[in-house]
C-alpha cells in the first residue's frame, strides 16, 4: 500500500496557483499595482489588529471545514453549509435572548450552542433522510432547502427578531455575559478559537481512532464494500451528513457569540463554500483543516484589507477561491511519475 | 387574466426550459453540469454588456453564448485531463461567475447592484391580430426566445430518439466503457454535449437580461439549480424536463403572483420556488425507493 500524507504536493501547488491568481488579479484590476499588492499580501501580518482579525475569521471557517470534510468523508456533498451556518446563527441567538438574564454565562453559552447544533443538524438531516430512504441527490436537495432557508432567516431578521430601534438589518443583541472574552484587543479575536481546535481534534480521533469513524472512512472509500462487510452503510450516512449540518451550524453561532453579538442579515455569507474547498484542500484531514481555515483567512482578510487600502474589489477573493476550486481535486496536476512511491 | 398567467409562467420558465435543456444533454451522456448557475449568470452578464455596446441583440446573445460555452468547455476539460470531480468543478464555475461578474460590473460601471443599459435594444415580441381572442392568445407577448424554449425540448426528443448522435449520447450515459468498445467516440460525444450545454445555458442568460435591459447582481437566482431539479425529475426524458421546467416556471410566477394577491409577508414567499422544489424532487423519487439499497 502506497503511504499517502495528508496534504500533499498537489495541495500545496494548488494554493500557490490560487496566490498567483490573486498576484494577476490585483496587478490587472489596480490603479496603484504595487501598493495593492502589499496591502493584499503583507497587510495581515502588519499589525496586531489585522492579524487578529484573520485569526478570528478562521474561526468559523475551521468549523465549516470540519463539516465538509465529514461529509465528504463518507463521499457526501452537503452544499447546503450557508443555509446552515446562517439557520444555526439564528436559532442559537433566538434561543439566547430567550434565556437572557435566567441562566449563568457559561450554561447560556452552551446552551446556544447545542441549539444551534441541533437546528443545523435538523437541515442536513433532513436531505439525508430523503438520500437515505428515497434515494434523493442530497447535493441538489441539500442546496435547494439551503437556498429557502436563508430566506427565512432574513425575514425573521427583517421581521420578528428585529433590533427596531437601531435601524440596523439585524436581531435584538445578546446580553454580555452570553458573549466569548476577546483575546487580542483592539482585534476581534475572542475565545472561541480554543473551541475549533478542539472540534478539530475531538473529529480527528472520532475518525481515525474509533470504531464508528472507522466504518465512516469505509463507507466512503467504497460504499459497496463497506454494505457487505456488514457496515449499515445508511446510518453511518445519515450520521455524517447530521454532523456536519450541526458543525456548520455551530460556525454560524461562534461567530455571532464572538464578534457580532447579533444576527446580521448575510453576515455568514461565503463561511460555507469556503468550508467545501478547506476540506477539499486538507483532503478531508480533520487536523489539516485548521492550517487550510487559517490560509483561507489569509486570502479573505488580505482581500479585505486590499479593498480598503487600494481600492480593488473584494471579490478578487472570491475568484481566486473559484481557482482552487478548479485545481483541488484535479487528480492528474501532477503527472504520476513525479512522485516516486514509498512502499510500507 | 388566465392568458396573461398563461404567458407569465412561460415567460419564467423560458430560462428554466432552456437551461435544463442543456442540462439535460450532459446528464444524458453521463455527466452532469452542475455549473448552469454560474454559465446562465454570466451569459446574462455579457449579454446585456455587449448588446448595449454594439446595439445589436445578436451579437449580444452571440457573446452570452459564447461565454458559457468557454466555461463548459472548462468544464469538460478539466474533468478530462486533469481528472477532476465533475460537482466540484461545477461548484468552482458558479463562483467563478458570481465573483467575476461582481468584480467586472465594479470595474466597468462602478457599481456593485443593479446596471440599467438604457441603450441595450429590447427584443420584439410575437404580435399577431387573428390570434386575439382565440385560444392561443397568449402567444402574442412572447419573445423569441420563449419560443426557441418551447420548441427545443420536442427537437431533442427527436434528436434524442432518431438520430446516430442520439443514440450514440444515450449509449455513452448508460454505459460509457461498452459504448467505447462498440465504437462510440465517447469524449468527443461528451465535448458536443457539454458545448450544446453551454449553448443552452447562454441563451437562458440571454433571455433573462436582454428583455429586461438591465444587469442585477446574482440575476440567475436560483434558476441554474430550479433547472437541475428539472433535469433530475425529467429522468432523462425531455418532453418530462419540458413540463417539470415549466411546473417550476409555474410555482415561481406564482410565489410573484401571491406576493401581490394576499397579505403573506413578500419575504416568505420568495422561498417558495425553492421548498415547492424540494418538495417535489422528494415525491418524485417516492416508489422507488426499493431498487435503491445501496446507493
Amino acid at each position: 500500500m502506497t503511504r499517502r500524507s495528508a496534504m500533499n504536493g498537489r495541495s500545496f501547488l494548488v494554493m500557490a496557483l490560487a496566490l498567483a491568481a490573486g498576484l494577476v488579479l490585483v496587478f490587472l484590476m489596480s490603479e496603484e499595482p504595487f501598493n495593492a499588492t502589499i496591502a493584499f499580501f503583507l497587510s495581515p501580518f502588519s499589525n496586531r489588529f489585522y492579524f487578529g482579525n484573520l485569526l478570528a475569521y478562521s474561526i468559523p471557517l475551521m468549523l465549516t471545514g470540519l463539516a465538509a470534510s465529514i461529509a465528504f468523508t463518507s463521499s457526501c456533498f452537503n452544499l447546503g453549509m450557508e443555509g446552515q451556518v446562517y439557520l444555526g446563527a439564528l436559532g442559537g441567538t433566538a434561543a439566547g435572548i430567550l434565556l437572557a438574564g435566567k441562566v449563568s454565562g457559561a450554561l447560556g453559552i452552551f446552551t446556544m450552542i447545542i441549539v444551534s447544533f441541533l437546528f443545523g443538524a435538523t437541515a442536513a438531516g433532513i436531505s439525508a433522510l430523503l438520500k437515505t430512504r428515497l434515494g434523493v441527490n442530497e447535493l441538489i436537495s441539500s442546496l435547494l432547502l439551503s437556498n429557502g432557508l436563508v430566506i427565512i432567516v432574513d425575514y425573521f431578521i427583517e421581521g420578528p427578531l428585529n433590533d427596531r430601534p437601531s435601524g440596523l438589518a439585524a436581531t435584538v443583541t445578546l446580553p454580555d455575559e452570553f458573549r466569548f472574552g476577546g483575546l487580542m484587543s483592539p482585534s476581534y479575536l475572542h475565545s472561541g478559537i480554543i473551541f475549533s481546535i478542539t472540534a478539530a481534534v475531538i473529529l480527528w480521533f472520532f475518525l481515525f481512532r474509533t470504531r464508528e469513524g472507522f466504518k465512516m472512512r469505509i463507507t466512503g472509500k467504497n460504499r459497496r464494500f463497506a454494505y457487505y462487510s456488514g457496515v449499515d452503510t445508511k446510518k453511518v450516512i445519515f450520521w455524517s451528513l447530521f454532523l456536519s449540518g450541526g458543525l456548520a451550524s455551530t460556525a454560524g453561532i461562534i461567530d455571532v457569540i464572538g464578534i457580532h453579538g447579533r444576527v446580521m442579515r448575510g453576515f455568514s455569507s461565503g463561511y460555507g463554500w469556503n468550508g467545501i474547498a478547506i476540506a477539499l484542500i486538507a483532503r478531508n484531514h480533520p487536523l489539516m483543516v485548521v492550517p487550510a481555515a487559517l490560509f483561507f483567512a489569509y486570502l479573505e482578510s488580505g482581500a479585505q484589507i486590499a479593498s480598503l487600502e487600494a481600492n480593488i474589489t473584494p471579490e478578487v477573493a472570491k475568484i481566486v477561491q473559484a481557482v482552487i476550486f478548479f485545481l483541488v481535486t484535479a487528480e492528474a496536476l501532477i503527472p504520476r511519475a513525479f512522485w516516486r512511491k514509498r512502499y510500507v | 387574466m388566465f392568458e396573461a398567467i398563461i404567458r407569465d409562467t412561460v415567460k419564467n420558465s423560458t430560462p428554466i426550459i432552456l437551461a435544463a435543456t442543456g442540462g439535460l444533454l450532459t446528464e444524458v451522456s453521463g455527466w452532469l453540469n452542475i455549473g448552469l448557475e454560474g454559465s446562465i449568470l454570466s451569459g446574462a452578464f455579457f449579454a446585456v454588456v455587449v448588446s448595449s455596446a454594439t446595439r445589436s441583440i445578436l451579437l449580444g446573445t452571440l457573446a452570452s453564448v459564447l461565454v458559457s460555452v468557454i466555461l463548459s468547455t472548462i468544464v469538460f476539460l478539466t474533468v478530462k485531463f486533469l481528472k477532476a470531480n465533475l460537482y466540484v468543478v461545477g461548484i468552482a464555475v458558479n463562483l467563478l461567475s458570481m465573483g467575476l461578474t461582481v468584480a467586472l460590473t465594479d470595474l466597468w460601471f462602478k457599481s456593485k447592484g443593479t446596471v440599467v443599459f438604457s441603450n441595450s435594444p429590447r427584443p420584439g415580441v410575437l404580435s399577431i391580430d387573428f390570434l386575439n381572442n382565440t385560444s392561443l392568445g397568449w402567444l402574442n407577448g412572447l419573445g423569441l426566445f420563449d419560443l426557441v424554449a418551447i420548441v427545443t425540448p420536442f427537437l431533442f426528443a427527436y434528436i434524442f430518439k432518431k438520430t446516430v448522435f442520439g443514440v450514440k449520447l444515450r449509449a455513452c450515459g448508460y454505459d460509457d466503457e461498452s459504448a467505447f468498445y462498440s465504437g462510440v467516440k465517447v469524449n468527443q460525444i461528451r465535448f458536443v454535449a457539454y458545448i450544446g450545454s453551454g449553448v443552452f445555458a447562454g441563451l437562458a442568460g440571454s433571455a433573462l437580461s436582454l428583455p429586461l435591459g438591465a444587469f442585477v447582481s446574482n440575476m440567475s437566482g436560483g434558476r441554474g439549480w430550479l433547472a437541475l431539479v428539472a433535469v433530475i425529475m425529467g429522468r432523462k426524458k425531455p418532453t418530462l424536463v419540458f413540463l417539470s421546467a415549466i411546473m417550476l416556471g409555474f410555482v415561481t410566477e406564482l410565489s410573484i403572483f401571491l406576493q401581490v394577491a394576499t397579505e403573506v409577508s413578500p419575504k416568505l414567499l420568495l422561498s417558495l420556488p425553492y421548498f415547492v422544489s424540494f418538495a417535489i424532487l422528494a415525491l418524485s423519487h417516492s416508489g422507488n425507493s426499493k431498487k435503491r439499497l445501496l446507493d
